[in-house]
């Protein structure tokens, strides 16, 4: 799964437009904690439960994905979901 | 036989002789990025060429932190790390933009997104705080450096054909294999100190050449077989 994860992030995201490349420390610190944390439950608490889905295995196939400050949106597949608190979603489901 | 395969040497000095050689593999690195940000300018793409040199710089401050982490190991008296080697990357037949891409696709594609992968899992096991504070630091950085392959290689793809790269993959490969991957594995009893044991670098790398780089690379049309 985390290697999926990295799939999304170093290829997937470095083809979408408007990737700057300053989401790299968020994008490590989701990939080092994919296994253990809860990651964006935690980090937003205005977000409803299933908007806010972790961003990586937790989650039922095709659930919102959204993921925490991460400047660089993968719009891809989908429109980017703007929710206050976050300034992207880079992916709107998840593999 | 070399100091850091060496079993009647303590586990902290093999260790350092493999941080010493990542301090050189960094040194390398920097070198390569700057080689390749002076290339995407060239193209006219200045703000790929931007975060080439700003990947320069990182590895620059990671062949100090390699250097820290080797004193802390053994203490200051070993030697610095070798010189760093003059690598070109691609071959000289090649134009200067289709080199620029090859340089993208070996230095970003395979070898950092390969040493993402490892990363991750070494920041699992370390525990000596200065390696999981440096293995951190690194990995960070290193997620940065292979996207801006990444997005090379995406860029030049939708202007134009990159298929032909594909033929130059196996020796991609096997140098990045050969040069950065190979030697920063050792025995089991070393993971705990920034090393992972051979066998597991082994298959991540086939995990990680089968789930990362061969599909993304077959995105562009580029077949890569099984690594």
């Amino acid at each position: 799964m985390k290697l999926q994860r990295l799939f999304h992030v170093l290829v997937v995201m470095s083809a979408a437009s408007g990737c700057t490349g300053d989401d790299g420390a968020a994008d490590a610190a989701a990939l080092a904690t994919t296994d253990a944390a809860p990651t964006t439950a935690d980090a937003a608490p205005a977000v409803s439960d299933a908007a806010a889905a972790p961003a990586d295995g937790a989650h039922a196939d095709g659930a919102p994905c959204l993921c925490n400050t991460d400047s660089c949106c993968d719009r891809t597949m989908e429109p980017a979901q703007i929710v206050a608190g976050f300034e992207c979603c880079w992916s709107t489901t998840c593999p | 036989m070399l100091l850091e395969h060496d079993l009647s040497v303590s586990p902290a000095a093999r260790a350092a002789q493999i941080w010493r050689h990542r301090e050189q593999i960094e040194r390398e690195a920097a070198a390569q990025f700057h080689q390749l940000a002076r290339e995407l300018a060239s193209a006219g793409n200045s703000e790929l060429a931007k975060r080439a040199t700003r990947a320069a710089l990182d590895e620059q401050r990671h062949a100090r932190r390699c250097r820290a982490l080797v004193e802390s190991l053994v203490g200051p008296d070993v030697a610095p790390a070798d010189a760093p080697r003059r690598l070109t990357l691609g071959p000289a037949t090649l134009s200067s933009r289709d080199r620029m891409l090859y340089a993208a696709v070996a230095l970003g594609c395979v070898t950092e997104s390969l040493s993402c992968a490892l990363l991750l899992e070494l920041k699992e096991a370390a525990v000596h705080p200065l390696v999981q504070a440096t293995v951190a630091e690194i990995v960070t950085d290193e997620i940065e450096h292979a996207r801006i392959g990444w997005a090379v290689l995406a860029a030049e793809a939708a202007l134009r054909d990159v298929a032909w790269l594909t033929q130059y993959l196996p020796v991609i490969a096997a140098a990045a294999i050969a040069d950065d991957v190979q030697p920063m594995a050792g025995e089991v009893e070393l993971a705990g100190l920034g090393v992972l044991p051979r066998e597991r670098v082994q298959a991540l790398v086939a995990e990680t050449w089968a789930t990362v780089i061969s599909p993304g690379l077959a995105r562009v049309g580029i077949r890569s077989g099984g690594g």
